[in-house]
């Protein structure tokens, strides 16, 4: 098998994931790795060099943020027969993608002006082309909005995960030799399905969203106890790595195949919270929702770059 | 089979006419799919059955195009519904474009008026084409329970019995009557200033039942577990062992004579005793003896001495199980624990009003020279007390009765009551009672701080509402007793929503639904849905009794049931938190008992899968009618989709019409299920196809039909607007409104500032 695994907007735990998985590296040594920058001495000139269509898979992670990123999204796509979106931001934008939020001038200017780090005075913001001494100095394009893969190239196999289970990538890893049909790899149902804490919910609404660390008990369902668990909207298959150490599932794993948009958790939320209402003055309802200050980042975490929401233009700039 | 569609238009005698180019409307939907004839007639309303029939043809399903289906007073959804079953079509295969009150009426420019005339027709002819045939309900099982054997209960079984159904009467008690029995003597109504005694009444009652054909009688016996089962109740009674036959016993006392155990006597409130095997009044119905299974040593003594052999000290605890269609909870009231209350040393001498009817009813040994009363006790408590905020109602009546009952006994007796502020002997009989106390009684507004016990008598301690303490000296204290919901386990065993009480809540409207509840068939009366003279428990049991009658004899087809996809379903059990009326139940996946559905669509927006969806008020439906529903306006004018209720703000939106308020041209209005049918992803999507803003609205607060649609909506677009603020879109592009019927100009002045908000904002722009 011959394999090309590259990086884009990520933070590299992606690629420490596949390292750190006894399948994977145990399966190195029959496979031809061609290209894979962060782990060996690779040169964008060598994975030109490839035969189109002549590597079996291209393994990306990180989502597309630069013009370097699409460029070499583009190339491997046209080295590979079959190209993989591994990890949550290759597969909905991930993380980096909550910077959708902002355009690129205030991304720049929060970074390279505002931010606290900056010398006064000496605030430069990277342009694609600087002129120094006569010299002229290029840099890759900082695009406008983060995209996943599939919003430039084909993408054929999705592995979500931020970064994927062991369990996720060790499946994955078995099925090089035998593409399976479905095309993600995470269960179709939401994590509640799997979820061992699922009994525990019951017929009742929630009184109020509460923050991670009011939680009380251990083993009862963590939205039962208030906490925004996004294991409802989200693709099971990660194995409950968060829940089963008390922590709320944030999403990793993308939304559920009939979903409209990640978003739709927000339906729910406002759904199952609130008792006594018809007791409270009609504002008041809203401070079972006070915990959350910020649905993009909540409901959104993984996923905003490949979500409906992100597909409207701005009513004013952002 | 291809859909069939007849079109009527109305002209509502020039009403529509004058305001819509019917031609032009004609001319501009006679090519829409499906149309098998369109005709325009001048008084829809006013026609008979057979010339409808000879003007649609050939057609399994009818677009009317004329007034609203909601607030018409002449043809009305109901009127559609029965003219639908004489013609032979099923009654979800039809769709009203509201010309009249949503667009003639709200319009004056004829052309404006013309072009939203059209797209509404193509709006209702979208959806309609997608309806799907009313769902069959199941089977209603023809036999009712009813939980609980006071007067309304009783009354319940009796009066459904009279009518021919199957009843089950389950009481916890050896005998029926519940409180009633222990309350000498009985208001007789609120408005006639008498009383009638309970020795009179109960057995009267009760034998009413007792004898019916028609009525089964459990006592000592327990509901142990109620299931939904294909839209009937399956119930699991468990009668305690039965040591005396009731066929056999006499009742001669034989028995009781014998008996060597003595044990507190519950019907007096413990102030006297029984033996192990006794009959707890004499009066009692069934007519039998019991046993007290704690309090037999089974020494067998009256074995010997029965004359009948009525007695078997082996008996085992049976277990029923049956399957009814209605159930009504007539379970009573509990006393407050006046213990709770420290400062009062409620025991010796410091009784219940219960108590005191007790006591009223066996006499006094000796005449006790002063009795206080204390009312609201437990009852209209401030935050932080220990009781209940509400008040008892029945209490104050109670009081000056008993004093009636003690003065007359005992004339020489001193009378002190000390109130909170008010007293509430409301209607003729109560204030009468109240009046004619007033020259034996003294009435102290202040409330009790402390009691102390001394010497046999209490050193009881008022405090004024100024804050001057007295002190009195009594031989009785009465506590009038908060009365609290009882059987809270049934309550749940039934899925009931309760209000912050703990009492079942009644539908909504509750003005017109006078003891059913949230869950289809399960009716609640007497005083286990709050505080009732015996009066009303007994109105109260008759009204459940004609309402089980009705409910029996089956269930029409509904237009709107949730279905689930169980390929989408992952048994999270969000749907069964969310649903109002016990419809649904996850096990492996989520399944839903349509014959509860009311179709609310409560679950449809909470479900986070999409597994869940209306019949005939599906996504695909309301996209289908975006699709089309602006096709008459102006590419630059901003497009506003007003989503209202089905209940009171698509009423709203009629009498704006009605009151002839003009709203803006580009306004198009769907008529939603419960304010909460919509998801949050379906609005987006909506917004995704170009709908500029988008308005939603609901039930005032309190009001909602479906218990708290409104709140949920309320909270959905609270969120969602913080999430457009945050991703750049104005928030003012969706909004919120609680609109109750009469809320129409409100209503109006929404969907005008939106128009007005949404011409500065531009049309919304999506990225490719
Ligand atoms: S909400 Fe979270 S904790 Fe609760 S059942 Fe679902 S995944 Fe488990
Ligand atoms: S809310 Fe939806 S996914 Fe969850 S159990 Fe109900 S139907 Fe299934
Ligand atoms: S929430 Fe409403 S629509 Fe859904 S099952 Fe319950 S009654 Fe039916």
């Amino acid at each position: 098998m011959r394999l090309v695994i590259n990086w884009a907007a990520s933070c590299g735990g992606c690629d420490v994931s596949l390292l750190d998985c006894r399948e994977v590296v145990m399966s190195l040594a029959e496979h031809d790795v061609l290209y894979w920058p962060v782990a060996l001495d690779f040169k964008q000139k060598d994975l030109k060099a490839l035969e189109d269509k002549s590597m079996d898979f291209g393994i990306v992670n990180g989502a597309i943020r630069t013009s370097e990123q699409e460029e070499e999204l583009k190339i491997v796509r046209e080295k590979c027969k079959v190209l993989v979106a591994y990890g949550s931001c290759a597969c909905f934008g991930g993380i980096p993608g909550l910077a959708n939020q902002f355009d690129r001038e205030s991304i720049l200017r929060r970074a390279y002006v505002e931010a606290q780090s900056n010398l006064e005075g000496q605030e430069v913001i990277p342009k694609p082309e600087t002129e120094i001494d006569g010299f002229q100095l290029t840099l890759p394009e900082f695009f406008d909005s983060v995209k996943p893969l599939d919003r430039v190239v084909k993408v054929d196999y999705y592995v979500p995960g931020c970064p994927p289970s062991s369990s996720t990538i060790e499946e994955f890893a078995r099925s090089l030799s035998n593409p399976p049909e479905r095309r993600f790899f995470a269960s179709d149902k939401s994590l509640c399905h799997d979820c061992p804490r699922n009994q525990t919910k019951g017929a009742k609404k929630i009184a109020k969203i509460n923050r991670p660390h009011e939680l009380k008990a251990d083993e009862e369902c963590l939205l039962e106890q208030g906490e925004l668990c996004m294991g409802f909207a989200t693709r099971g298959g990660c194995g409950g790595r968060c829940i089963s150490v008390n922590m709320p599932c944030r999403g990793c794993y993308g939304k559920l195949p009939a979903m409209v948009d990640v978003g739709d958790a927000i339906s729910t939320i406002a759904s199952i919270t609130g008792n006594g209402e018809d007791y409270i003055p009609a504002p008041k309802i809203f401070d079972a929702l006070n915990a959350v200050k910020d649905p993009v980042g909540l409901f959104y975490q993984f996923s905003l770059p490949s979500s409906l929401i992100n597909s409207f233009s701005a009513d004013r700039s952002k | 089979m291809q859909p069939r569609i007849s079109i009527l238009i109305c002209t509502c005698g020039g009403q529509i006419l004058e305001k819509i180019d019917l031609n032009v409307l004609h001319e501009k939907i006679k090519d829409l799919d499906h149309v098998t004839g369109i005709k325009t007639v001048d008084n829809l309303c006013k026609l008979e059955t057979s010339d409808i029939r000879s003007y649609i043809s050939d057609c399994d399903r009818v677009l009317f195009a004329g007034c609203s289906e909601r607030s018409s007073l002449s043809f009305n959804e109901d009127r559609i519904h029965s003219l639908l079953e004489e013609l032979g079509i099923d009654i979800s295969m039809y769709e009203v474009a509201n010309l009249r009150e949503q667009c003639a009426w709200a319009h004056s420019d004829k052309n404006g008026a013309t072009g939203k005339a059209i797209d509404m027709v193509r709006m209702a002819h979208a959806k309609l084409k997608l309806n799907t045939p009313a769902v069959k309900p199941p089977e209603i099982v023809k036999k009712a329970l009813v939980i609980g054997g006071g007067p309304a209960g009783i009354q319940t079984a009796m009066e459904a019995g009279n009518s021919g159904i199957d009843v089950t009467l389950v009481e916890k008690n050896h005998y029926l009557g519940g409180h009633a029995c222990q309350i000498p003597f009985l208001f007789q109504c609120e408005g006639w200033p008498s009383m009638c005694t309970s020795e009179c009444i109960v057995p009267v009652q009760a034998r009413n039942v007792i004898f019916n054909p028609n009525v089964t009688v459990l006592t000592n016996s327990l509901v142990q577990d109620i299931k939904k089962e294909n839209g009937n109740f399956k119930v699991t009674i468990q009668k305690r062992a039965e040591f005396v036959n009731p066929e056999r016993c006499v009742s001669c006392n034989k028995c009781s004579d014998i008996c060597p155990e003595e044990v507190e006597r519950e019907f007096d409130c413990n102030i006297s005793k029984r033996k192990a095997i006794d009959k707890d009044f004499y009066l009692a119905i069934p007519d039998t003896y019991n046993i007290i299974e704690e309090a037999c040593t089974k020494c067998g003594e009256c074995l010997n001495v029965c004359p009948t052999d009525a007695i078997d000290l082996d008996a085992k605890v049976e277990i029923i199980e049956d399957t009814f269609g209605a159930i009504a909870l007539a379970t009573g009231f509990d006393s407050f624990d006046l213990s709770r209350l420290q400062e009062l040393n409620y025991g010796e001498n410091v009784i219940s009003s219960l108590e005191m009817e007790r006591l009223i009813a066996r006499g006094f040994r000796d005449a006790p020279e002063h009795v206080v009363f204390q009312l609201c006790t437990g009852s209209r408590i401030e935050e932080g007390e220990e009781g209940v905020s509400y008040c008892s109602k029945t209490c104050c009546g109670v009081a000056v009765k008993q004093i009636e009952r003690l003065t007359s006994m005992s004339p020489e007796t001193e009378v002190s009551v000390v109130y909170n502020n008010d007293i509430r002997t409301y209607e003729r009989a109560l204030e009468q009672f109240y009046n004619d106390s007033k020259d034996l009684v003294d009435f102290i507004n202040g409330r009790i701080m402390n009691v102390e016990r001394n010497n046999g008598k209490l050193n009881i301690t008022v405090e004024s509402p100024d804050g001057d303490e007295e002190d009195i000296e009594a031989d009785i204290l009465v506590l009038s007793e908060a009365q609290i919901p009882a059987a809270s386990d049934m309550i749940e065993k039934l899925g009931l929503r309760t209000d912050i009480y703990n009492y079942p809540l009644e539908g909504q409207p509750r003005i017109l639904k006078p003891t059913e509840s949230y869950i289809d068939r399960i009716y609640v009366a007497g005083a286990a849905g709050g505080p009732k003279i015996v009066q009303e428990s007994i109105e109260q049991g008759i009204t459940a009794a004609m309402r089980i009658v009705q409910a029996l004899k089956g269930k029409k087809p509904q237009k709107f049931v949730s279905t689930v996809d169980s390929e989408l379903c992952s048994a999270c059990k969000i749907c069964e938190k969310v649903c109002p009326h016990g419809a649904i139940q996850v096990d492996e996946e989520a399944v839903v008992d349509s014959a509860f559905c009311q179709g609310c669509g409560l679950c449809v927006s909470a479900c986070p899968t999409h597994a869940l969806q209306l019949t005939n008020f599906q996504d695909r439906q309301v996209l289908e009618q975006v699709e089309v529903a602006f096709g008459n306006l102006s590419e630059d004018e901003p497009r506003i989709l007003a989503l209202l209720c089905y209940w009171c703000s698509y009423a709203a939106g009629d009498l704006a019409g009605y009151n002839r308020l003009q709203l803006p041209e580009n306004l198009r209005t769907i008529r939603i299920r419960c304010s909460s049918s919509i998801n949050s992803g379906l609005i987006m999507e909506i917004f995704r196809r170009g709908v500029d803003g988008i308005l939603i609205a609901g039930c005032p607060p309190k009001n909602c039909h479906h218990v708290s649609g409104n709140y949920m909506t309320a909270k959905r677009v609270r969120l969602m607007n913080m999430l457009m603020s945050q991703i750049g879109l104005s928030p003012s592009r969706l909004k919120w409104e609680y609109i109750g019927v009469p809320m129409w100009k409100t209503l109006g002045k929404s969907i005008k500032d939106m128009d007005k908000a949404l011409r500065k904002l531009g049309r919304i722009k999506v990225r490719g």
